[in-house]
């Protein structure tokens, strides 16, 4: 009997905790959504006649040096940096880093451009891994191709920034579908501030289900598929309503490693990338935010509200499984390495909200939800369900998830309308109703998952296979 | 003497000016087709067998270089006379696009009446 | 509590329901209207371009429909705009007449005082396009607007329409706060050109830091002479930023003259400084600068390197044998700098044409250029042109030399 009401105090506290947490959570949602709102509208009117001519024209635009670091990409490699080539841009180089692969990639580009190789000297200023050779043609001087051993992306993207002349670099994903004017898109927030801007990131899109030609998006559709289709409203939400809040908020913590421009020096004084991460990308960001707020200094990392390049997402449910696996473990080890910043004040923003809300919402989160499914069931065991609440509860939480979905639409039919067709506004309505039946439960499974490889160490890094108009091997891009 | 209207094919991807140089040209007593893309422009420079090629450099998927290089080497587009109108100003373009083998360069904004002239000069030349 | 909730769930059911109805309206508003102005365009615009390219005096009224409404001579109005952003000349002044007639100049002067500032953005960017004299006066009394992006859109009209009182204006847009703003402004006097240089050089001294570094910019590509004595000035500046954007301008001038000032410049302390000193000289074409090129092979940084190289193969034939003499530097990176110049440059391929010359000497150097070469460790040029090169005598000759063992001469 005493453990039975012991037990029952703890499920009601339990409950009560939940419910604040709940409300917590849905509080920082809408903050999050409603400065999105405010910046988007901003942005969308001030561009209204670009400025990107402009950018391209002038003289002062910073030069950017592209790094894309290839593995196994012989199918895709030549058409990914034909159009790199051609990107919308004044002064700039592509350095194609091949990561040791064991396909063709190298020969592929090697034949295609007619490159030789040639004895450029450069300042080993990060460390890596040996390299091979470098290649290149006067035909195509701002076209380099380093082969180096096996390495992996980190130590792939270093050698790249190594080799690289341009204060700025971009790196860019082998399977990345760059938009045309993506380039002049990011550099804008530089030309703006140059003294304080640091990196830019912007928003990636799903390329499944669009038709893609030549290294360009020529239709634009949604996948075909369902797992990709709940991907494509859940990036919608967390680019629309999420990045670009924290961006506005000054706390913006991830960089798609999909596509990135990076101030190359204060990269560097940081360390690069490092190879024991799984994301790279986000603890490089970290790491900035740790260097940058200790020196003291006024400095900006940002998110363009702009469309920048497409990118396939996993379509079984295997892929997707190991994808956020990866990701989550790569969350947490950043945030462990990094723990001194959460609530240190001396780190701003970030410090005291921005890896707070990481570490309670997206940390903690997913065991309270799936503890919280659990206390349900001992709830109701125990007699202790209030029927009439659980239900009106559960009612609210989805009606607030599925506005948290639809808005994120939204906010994508008043700016970017990249989905035109009526079919596709209703398939994403749907489907944004939809996810709150199992997806994001699902996502929050993985979660836990992650933390308990997390815990063992677990260092899989799965390949990640691809279907559709892609196969290839580097890992998927992340958010 | 008043023989069928010159065919002249106009190859750029913005649509403001395939109608406007369209407009132009057909009330001058010109034949116009249009093309969007590199890719299409090929298609119709065979098909059509213009007189005259009106041709943007900057486009997608195969950029205007690329174009004359491919009309060049087909030998039943290869004598079509090239005028090239585009944007980019640069010594180099205008110096590559004339060795790759355009007749004529233009930068826009041009003016329509030295359009007009210098097509009507090339087509003198070639006929 | 079940009141909280039933009220938050048709709080929030209600609003789902009115944001999916906000989209659904929003998405349906916009198709209609596009459709309707879509039928209108395919009817005026044929009108609109052949007014556009016609040559006489008929107004554009003309040409257009009888009984045009408002929406129709907005879409006119749009339609000359779209014209006017690929033509000059005299279809340009034409649009300009159209414009005025149509009465868009002066809808576009009233939106300049609208209370929003996409509105205002909007109307300057739009006279500009349309180029009406008339749009000057207001255009510049907005050049003081609160917000930049309507600042810089006023600005860029003024620097189309270039009335003689809009230059002292864009002048003054150089203090702008946002930098970007600054630097468009810039490109807009740039534009303007040589009209500009006597409001710049006038209010020089009173411009802040950056504005000047932009007056320097400007000063340089619009390549004015007559600012010479100014920017000479301005090499000596406390401020090494200045002394840079200095040096640059110099170059872009080009006069030979300059040649003493940038080679004291070459010395300087900081190197983007040196950087500018070095591009300059070899815009500027001095052969009595060739030393110190050569000392400046040696720098610590990357672009002073890159550019002195440059500089040393665009002096001429002392410059490209200094070059060559270079090779036997102490210094590894000067060593490869001037090597990396040699290739690009092609001048390596021309001395390895005089492998075949019948003139002993000079075969003599060009074997000894390609051991030189070889002793730096690059040989894939080498070695790729041993394979390439269009005489087979030239290939052979080089094969020969790369297969020498190593030590032997």
């Amino acid at each position: 009997m005493i453990v039975q009401s012991v037990l029952s105090e703890i499920v009601l506290a339990f409950n009560r905790g939940v419910i604040y947490y709940f409300a917590l959570l849905s509080g920082v949602y809408v903050v999050l959504f409603l400065v999105s709102l405010v910046e988007v509208l901003r942005f969308v009117r001030r561009t209204f006649f670009s400025d990107y001519e402009q950018i391209l024209k002038s003289d002062m635009t910073w030069p950017v040096s592209i790094v894309v670091p290839a593995h196994n990409e012989a199918r895709t490699i030549v058409e990914t940096v034909r159009s790199l080539l051609n990107v919308n841009y004044g002064q700039f180089e592509v350095i194609v880093v091949n990561d040791g692969s064991s396909d063709d990639t190298l020969k592929q580009l090697v034949v295609t451009f007619d490159l030789k190789r040639t004895d450029k000297i450069y300042r080993r200023t990060l460390p890596t891994g040996p390299v091979r050779a470098l290649y290149a043609t006067l035909e195509l001087p701002n076209l380099l191709v380093v082969d180096k051993e096996r390495g992996g992306k980190a130590e792939a993207l270093n050698t790249g920034i190594n080799v690289s002349r341009y204060p700025l670099y971009c790196s860019v994903d082998a399977d990345s579908v760059i938009e045309e004017n993506a380039l002049l898109r990011v550099v804008k927030p530089f030309m703006e501030h140059p003294d304080e801007m640091v990196a830019v990131g912007g928003i990636v899109r799903i390329a499944n289900g669009c038709e893609v030609r030549e290294g360009r998006v020529t239709r634009i559709g949604l996948p075909k598929k369902a797992l990709p289709i709940f991907q494509v409203v859940e990036y919608l939400r967390a680019f629309l309503s999420g990045r670009i809040g924290w961006s506005t908020l000054r706390s913006l913590l991830i960089i798609s490693g999909a596509f990135g421009l990076y101030r190359k020096a204060e990269v560097i004084a940081v360390g690069g990338y490092d190879r024991w991460s799984e994301t790279e990308d986000l603890e490089l960001v970290l790491k900035l935010h740790d260097h940058l707020n200790r020196r003291g200094r006024p400095y900006r990392i940002v998110f363009v509200p702009d469309p920048v390049c497409w990118t396939e997402v996993p379509g079984t449910f295997r892929v997707l499984a190991r994808q956020r696996n990866r990701w989550h473990r790569g969350l947490l080890q950043s945030l462990w390495r990094h723990k001194r910043m959460i609530l240190n004040p001396r780190f701003g923003v970030i410090g005291m909200i921005a890896l707070p809300y990481f570490v309670i919402f997206e940390t903690l989160g997913p065991f309270i939800e799936i503890l919280g499914y659990l206390m349900i069931a001992l709830s109701w065991w125990l007699g202790l369900l209030n029927l009439d609440f659980f239900l009106l509860f559960l009612i609210f939480a989805i009606f607030f998830g599925v506005f948290l979905s639809v808005a994120a639409v939204l906010l994508e039919e008043i700016s970017f309308r990249r989905y035109p067709g009526w079919e596709h506004l209703a398939m994403l309505v749907i489907v944004g109703v939809l996810e709150n039946f199992g997806y994001r439960q699902v996502l929050s499974l993985f979660k836990v998952k992650a933390f308990w490889d997390f815990l063992r160490r677990r260092r899989a890094w799965g390949r990640m296979e691809r279907e559709g108009f892609r196969p290839g091997a580097p890992p998927a891009p992340r958010f | 003497m008043a023989a069928q209207p010159a065919r002249i094919l106009i190859v750029d991807d913005d649509p403001i000016i395939r109608r406007f140089v369209g407009s132009l040209l057909v009330h001058n007593g010109y034949e116009v087709h249009e093309a969007e893309d590199g890719e299409a422009g090929l298609h119709a420079a065979s098909a059509v067998r213009p007189a005259l090629i009106l041709l943007d450099l900057v486009m997608p998927y195969r950029d205007g270089f690329e174009v004359i290089n491919a009309l060049k080497e087909d030998p039943a587009t290869g004598s079509i006379p090239i005028l090239i109108v585009s944007v980019k100003d640069r010594e180099e373009d205008v110096v590559k696009a004339l060795n790759l083998g355009a007749d004529d360069y233009m930068i826009k904004p041009f003016s329509t009446q030295e359009l007009l002239a210098r097509i009507r000069k090339i087509l003198e030349r070639s006929s | 509590m079940h009141e909280i909730l039933i009220r938050l769930i048709v709080g929030t059911g209600l609003l789902l329901g009115a944001l999916t109805l906000l989209i659904a309206v929003n998405k349906a508003a916009r198709e209609v209207r596009e459709a309707l102005d879509r039928r209108r365009r395919a009817i005026l615009e044929p009108a609109v371009f052949e007014y556009a390219n016609a040559t006489g005096h008929r107004s554009i009224l003309d040409y257009l429909p009888k009984s045009l409404g408002r929406r129709d001579r907005r879409l006119a109005g749009a339609i000359l705009l779209d014209a006017a952003r690929v033509v000059r000349g005299e279809s340009r002044d034409r649009i300009t007449a159209a414009c005025e007639a149509l009465g868009a100049v002066r809808a576009s002067i009233l939106g300049l005082k609208s209370r929003r500032w996409w509105t205002r953005a909007e109307a300057a960017e739009r006279l500009g396009l349309m180029r009406s004299r008339t749009a000057v006066e207001p255009l510049v009394a907005l050049m003081s607007d609160p917000v930049g992006e309507v600042r810089i859109r006023s600005a860029r009209a003024l620097g189309i329409i270039r009335g003689s009182t809009s230059i002292r204006p864009l002048v003054l847009a150089l203090t702008d706060p946002s930098r970007w703003s600054a630097i468009r402004v810039a490109e807009i006097l740039i534009d303007v050109g040589s009209e500009a240089v006597g409001e710049l050089l006038a209010a020089y001294d009173s411009l802040p830091h950056h504005a000047r570094v932009s007056a320097l910019d400007v000063l340089g590509r619009i390549r004015s002479l007559e600012a010479s004595g100014l920017i000479r000035g301005a090499l000596q500046d406390p401020h090494p930023d200045i002394r840079a954007r200095a040096a640059n301008a110099l170059g872009q001038i080009g006069d030979p003259g300059f040649a003493d000032e940038l080679v004291r410049a070459l010395r300087d302390t900081e190197w983007p400084v040196r950087a500018m000193a070095a591009k300059a000289i070899g815009r500027v074409g001095a052969p009595a600068a060739i030393p110190p090129l050569c000392e400046a092979l040696k720098d610590r940084q990357w672009w002073v390197r890159a550019n002195a190289a440059e500089a040393l193969r665009l002096i001429g034939p002392a410059g490209r044998e200094a070059l060559i003499r270079m090779l036997d530097a102490d210094d590894t990176f000067a060593r490869h700098q001037a090597v990396a110049q040699l290739e690009e440059g092609r001048i390596i391929d021309e001395y390895l044409a005089d492998l075949t010359s019948p003139d002993a000497a000079r075969r003599d150097a060009a074997i000894g250029f390609v051991e030189k070469i070889i002793r730096l460790e690059r040989v894939d040029h080498l070695t790729q042109v041993a394979i390439d090169h269009a005489q087979e005598g030239v290939r052979l000759a080089l094969l020969k030399i790369l297969q020498r063992p190593q030590g032997a001469s």
